[in-house]
């Protein structure tokens, strides 16, 4: 097992960013994909404390050309909390390929929509100048260089109004499409991503349910693979449509996971809806959906605050709620900012290799971390998803360390409890036992 | 009542701070589907138990009668399936004994409460803690496919117990069948079959259109999953795993068949015997590390019954034919539905009689005669079918009368039969394994007169409550009371609520006659604890007058009461009687009675109990001579007072106070009375007085119905030979004549050597005992005659029952040390 000792080289790194989704996929040395951000220096809110996350990832890149080298950067959808801080990341890293959805345009040409962030304004001033640029190189009967590529995700009815409506079909990709190409590296064996949404029937629905969602599975050389699914913000009805739509294409293999990144932060609009009477009713269909794809030992990821205790009307995710639900179906959840310790929190490494794809548990994460940050700067090979992990870890101990959680009870002590209570003791009357039979 | 459960189950969830979460109500078709959320994050897994989540689902199925009856729970995935107590693969089994563990009041609580622990237990591997037996697999059966009653033990002919290598073992079960019902009678390896039909062994066709036919048991030495295979294809590849592939499976089946053809066994037709295969796995236990078989039926659906038959047929020579044969066989084997038949268990090994710790077990396999079918020899006699006698005789001459058809145990088409034979006939049906035997003899003219034949059961229940079946045992037992069967006598009072029974055992010096004027005697004057009320009962001063009559003129008088006072009451003296029997401090003559009318108070009534009585020859030889142990002890008490007061060498003596029995020729003595104060007393001899005697007799005499009286007189001669002296013989035919007392009168003298006498008095062995029944002078002796030697004052004691007052007299000798006849 010593060459298991270690992390593993290929995985994916959760960072603990507060309520926001900040995924880094290695894939190799070389190539990382980076699917939305949310640093946390940036953040206004008083919850989020303020730790440089955009600073910590930059460090832990391969350098290419004397400059820090991000192969992918994937933006589900342009909702602050996943691109806060692209700016940031722009200016200090060459970004080889973004992908990005319709919906940036389609928003930007309607006048009604929700006001964008600067960093999507950000994203969206350079996708537009990747698209400039990519027609550019096409039309002069080239390609794009690294840096200047652009891969839009999705359909939109009113594609042909804009800029990327011209863009060959090797720019673009939709639901039902297995990616393997990344920044133009050819990763097929090791990394592909299918992507799952957004469907062309939701470009005019909320910005949530335009998200950006597929399956990331990283295969190890010995043949082991480990899958991701994720949904961005997506709520009930189009997850379900994801899974009706594999299902009936009998596609179940691009359901299948090994970790799920909880839909919207935990939200618990994924498994409830309301109803007339404004009751949230349980979807079932939905959780009965991830549990038959689930692979053993599947794991939810929250990339969220930590839980409620109580769930309270109009309150954003994450929800308790929701978090007991996926209690029901998968093995573990796990919350980033409440993993391994909901006092300091750290990141949430999923990582894949011939002893198969698993979270990792205990002080490796954080021992191979440190030890990774030293050989990084020795350029030592094999390291990145260590680096990346190292930069996570260094994100984490920033996080300024909460009260310590209330002593857990063990959930038959606490279902007992309440028995007990509503009872009005620890045991029912006896009832006269005898026989008749 | 689902919005009782539902209510529960909210209330319940609204105070658990999320530990409890209903998820959902539907209700479908009068069932009340709740989904609900449990935490249950902290179990840790252990030793092969269920895995779980940091919270689980389940739904929870609320029928229309809870909270009478327990909910349902079920999981919606299949994680647990396999696991003890999970069936279908997503039920769980929460309640052995819903009649017990479940509490309507405690409602969902309790449900919730016991799926908590259910979870936790089962996550601990602890569902089947060591040392309870298994939960046997769960087949999912069904009557339409018959039934099989499984007899015999399978003990050490399983694979399993020896370390040996062979895993798999195939027997045949030796069966009858009656209709759908097929009965195991035995296990036989092939070789045995083979040599039983060598022998000409082994009939097809029994009586009653039972048919016998031979069934393959495979054996296999591991537990199939909990839930059976449902299909052939997952059975026959379970087999093969465990060590018995499809062609031997296949060989299994037709071997039955061939033998089964041989046997003549009708294998078509409606009367066709089942093709059947009987399963044994490890999955049994009663007792730790010992695992016993759990066996499993299939029966062979038509198609695979004949697939079978034409497999066996087909001529190995027909090479190709054989080949398709054995084909169509996998092919069946492939898609066949398993029809798995219902098992009854009666084998000993994996069953436990649920008459554990009942005094009646003493009855198992033991040889019974039951005396009179009626009320209460009826009702016992079907208590010993099913305690499980080894044989068991009832004998009465009488004939089924519509008039008892409302408290005896027979039916109207009863009418006009012999009793006896009608009641074996139907406890016959009881037992597979015992047919009972009737007589209609008379007992008393009868049964009683070949004694030798009673000698071979071990107990006698007398329920005839005829005094001439008790006065008959007591004489035919007398000769023989050593080797005389335990004997209960039984009666009930005259409304069947109170009855008594009388336990003689081997050796004992009376039965039910005997016993019950001991009883009546005893309780008479002062009765025991809890005896009053069936002393009055049973034996009324002065007698009861009215008596009931069912049929007033032509029947004899008898009790009243209903079937349910007579079944409880004939029961409840059984299990009395019984367990006397079967205690071992039992004195060798007891009567228990049993008090069941509504209104009983105070004590139950106390166990009594007789020592044997010394029994003596009369000298004439007509009569035997009882001296219960009471009376002895009375004879010691007043000669060891006269000694203390009198001297060692004083004679004294008194009355004799009992019956005579004519009937058994027997004189009883039950008490006996010191020296009337006008005796006289001497050491060379008694003269008995009369001042006070008759007032004694007649007390006795009435407080007994006249069931103890004057029988005689006795005296003593200490340190003399127990025989009459001149003087003795002299004043025989003077002793004196009481009011009621016969004719005869028995003469008892106490002597015996220094040794003999001093040990009589001091330890309390038997002196020397004369004892002699003469005829009395039916004339008055006239009223202060003594004896002429006796005149002179001086010369004697006074009798009298305590110390006597005034000085000792000075010719009657000293303390000690006075000859007799000086």
């Amino acid at each position: 097992m010593s060459e298991f000792e270690g992390l593993p080289a290929r995985g994916v790194v959760f960072w603990p960013v507060g309520t926001g989704d900040s995924t880094t996929v290695v894939v190799d040395d070389l190539v990382v994909m980076q699917v939305d951000i949310h640093d946390m220096a940036k953040a206004d809110d008083d919850d989020t404390p303020e730790v440089a996350v955009v600073d910590r990832l930059v460090e832990a890149l391969p350098a290419v050309g004397g400059k820090p080298y991000l192969a992918t950067f994937v933006l589900t959808h342009a909702d602050k909390d996943h691109c806060l801080g692209f700016a940031d990341l722009l200016q200090q890293v060459t970004i080889g390929e973004l992908w990005a959805t319709p919906r940036l345009w389609r928003e930007y040409n309607d006048p009604d929509a929700p006001e964008l962030c600067s960093d999507a304004v950000a994203f969206r001033e350079e996708s537009e100048r990747r698209i400039e640029a990519t027609m550019k190189a096409v039309s002069a009967g080239g390609v794009p260089a690294s840096g200047d590529r652009i891969r839009v995700v999705g359909y939109d009815d009113e594609q042909s109004s804009h800029a990327y409506s011209e863009l060959p079909e090797e720019y673009l990709a939709w639901p039902g499409q297995s990616l393997t190409m990344l920044d133009g590296n050819e990763c097929a064996g090791v990394f592909e991503a299918f992507i799952h949404a957004p469907f062309r029937d939701d470009a005019a629905a909320a910005r949530n349910e335009t998200s950006l969602s597929m399956q990331v599975t990283l295969t190890d050389e010995t043949g082991v693979d480990g899958k991701v699914l994720l949904f961005g913000d997506l709520a009930h009805d189009t997850i379900m449509k994801v899974f009706d739509y594999s299902e009936y294409y009998n596609r179940e293999q691009y359901l299948a996971w090994d970790l799920l990144l909880a839909p919207h932060h935990c939200s618990k609009r994924v498994m409830y809806k309301r109803d007339a009477e404004g009751t949230e009713q349980l979807q079932m269909d939905v959780l009965n959906a991830f549990e038959r794809n689930a692979r053993p030992g599947g794991t939810v990821v929250c990339s969220s605050a930590v839980f409620p205790d109580v769930d309270v009307d109009g309150n954003n995710p994450p929800h308790k709620m929701a978090a007991d639900r996926y209690a029901e179906i998968s093995d573990e959840v796990i919350c980033t900012m409440s993993w391994v310790d909901e006092g300091a929190p750290s990141p949430v490494v999923f990582g894949v290799d011939a002893a198969g794809a698993r979270i990792i548990r205990g002080d490796l994460v954080k021992s191979a971390a440190s030890e990774a940050a030293a050989e990084l700067a020795a350029s030592a090979v094999g390291r990145r998803f260590a680096a990346v992990t190292a930069a996570a870890v260094a994100v984490a101990n920033k996080i300024p360390r909460s009260a310590a959680a209330t002593t857990v009870v063990a959930g038959p002590e606490r279902v007992d409890a309440a028995v007990t209570s509503d009872r009005g003791g620890r045991h029912a009357p006896e009832t006269p036992v005898g026989f008749g039979r | 009542m689902s919005e009782l459960a539902q209510r529960q189950l909210t209330e319940l969830a609204e105070i658990s701070d999320g530990a409890i979460q209903l998820l959902g109500t539907v209700t479908e078709s009068g069932l009340t589907t709740l989904t609900v959320s449990l935490d249950t994050s902290g179990i840790e897994t252990a030793n092969g138990g269920i895995r779980l989540r940091a919270r689980e689902r389940f739904e929870i199925i609320v029928g229309p009668s809870f909270p009478d009856l327990h909910p349902d729970v079920n999981v919606a995935h299949r994680r647990w399936a396999g696991t003890p107590h999970v069936q279908w693969g997503r039920h769980l089994c929460l309640y052995a004994a819903p009649s017990v563990e479940w509490n309507p009041a405690d409602g969902m609580r309790g449900l919730i409460a016991r799926l908590n622990l259910w979870l936790q237990r089962a996550a601990a591997g602890e569902l089947d803690p060591a040392g309870r037996p298994l939960h046997p697999p769960v087949a999912y059966h069904s009557y339409k496919h018959g039934w099989v009653v499984v007899r015999p033990d399978l003990g050490d002919l399983v694979p399993w117990t020896n370390a040996g290598p062979e895993r798999v073992k195939l027997l045949y079960a030796w069966c009858a069948k009656r209709g759908k019902r097929i009965d195991v009678l035995e296990w036989l390896t092939r070789q045995q079959i083979i040599d039983r039909l060598v022998a000409d062994d082994l009939r097809a066709q029994g009586e009653n259109g039972v048919a016998y036919f031979a069934a393959p048991l495979v054996l296999i030495s591991d537990t199939l999953e909990m839930e059976y295979p449902t299909t052939a294809a997952l059975l026959a590849g379970a087999l093969d795993t465990y060590g018995l592939n499809r062609d031997e499976l296949l060989r299994v089946l037709v071997n039955a068949r061939i033998i089964n053809k041989a046997i003549g066994v009708t294998l078509e037709g409606d009367d066709a015997v089942p093709a059947m295969m009987l399963l044994g796995t490890p999955a049994r236990r009663l007792e730790p590390g010992v695992l016993l078989a759990h066996i499993t039926a299939w029966h062979l659906d038509d198609l695979g019954a004949d697939i079978t038959d034409l497999l066996q047929e087909v001529s190995p020579e027909h090479v190709e034919l054989a080949a398709r044969v054995r084909k169509l066989a996998h092919d069946w084997l492939g898609f066949a539905r398993l029809q798995w038949m219902v098992i009854h268990e009666a084998r000993p090994e994996v069953t436990r009689r649920r008459d554990a710790g009942s005094p009646l077990q003493w009855l198992a396999g033991k040889r019974v005669l039951v005396l009179g079918c009626g009320a209460l020899g009826a009702p016992i006699a079907e208590q010993c079918i099913r305690a499980g006698v080894a044989q068991l005789h009832v004998i009465d001459k009488g004939a089924v009368t519509p008039g008892i058809l409302l408290r005896q145990p027979y039916e109207d088409a009863d009418i006009g039969y012999n009793k006896a034979e009608r009641l074996a006939t139907r406890l016959s049906r009881i037992r597979h394994d015992l047919t009972v035997t009737s007589s209609s003899a008379n007992i008393v003219t009868g049964t009683l007169t070949d004694p030798a034949d009673l000698l071979q059961y071990d107990l006698i229940v007398d329920a005839t409550a005829d005094i001439g079946v008790r006065v008959g045992i007591e004489r035919a037992r007398g000769a023989i009371r050593a080797e005389w069967p335990a004997t209960i006598s039984a009666l009930f009072g005259h409304t069947a609520q109170r009855g008594v029974a009388t336990i003689s055992l081997p050796g004992a010096t009376g039965s039910g006659h005997d016993i019950l004027r001991r009883l009546s005697i005893d309780t008479a004057i002062t009765a025991p604890a809890g005896w009053k009320d069936l002393a009055d009962d049973l034996f009324p001063n002065p007698p009861r007058t009215e008596r009931f009559f069912p049929e007033p003129g032509c029947s004899a008088p008898t009790f009243t009461g209903s079937a349910a006072e007579t079944a409880a009451l004939a029961s409840a003296l059984l299990v009395s009687a019984v367990s006397v029997l079967a205690s071992t401090d039992a004195e060798p003559m007891t009567a228990i009675g049993c008090d069941l009318s509504p209104e009983v108070r105070g004590p139950r009534p106390v166990r009594l109990g007789w020592r044997n009585d010394v029994i003596l020859p009369d000298k004439t030889g007509n009569y035997e001579v009882r001296i219960n142990a009471r009376a002895l002890a009375e004879l010691r008490t007043e000669t060891r007072r006269g000694r203390r007061v009198r001297g060692g060498r004083i004679e004294t003596g008194g009355m004799l106070l009992g019956s005579f029995d004519e009937a058994t020729q027997t004189v009883l003595i039950d008490t006996v009375a010191g020296p009337s104060p006008d005796s006289h007393l001497s050491a060379a001899y008694f003269d008995h007085g009369t001042e006070g005697t008759q007032e004694i007799v007649t007390s006795l005499s009435t407080a007994t119905a006249n069931r103890v009286g004057f029988v005689g007189m006795w005296h003593t001669h200490p340190y003399g030979v127990a025989s009459p002296s001149d003087r003795d013989e002299e004043g025989m035919a003077d002793i004196v004549a009481m009011d009621g007392g016969s004719r005869r009168a028995l003469m008892l003298i106490l002597g015996g050597n220094a040794p003999i006498w001093e040990g009589w008095l001091d330890s309390g062995t038997l002196p020397n005992i004369y004892a002699r029944v003469i005829n009395r002078n039916p004339a008055s002796r006239q009223e202060g005659m003594v004896a002429p030697f006796l005149t002179s004052s001086g010369a004697w004691f006074p009798g009298g029952y305590t110390y006597p007052t005034g000085q000792f007299p000075t010719g009657a000798g000293e303390r000690a040390g006075i000859g007799r006849d000086q």
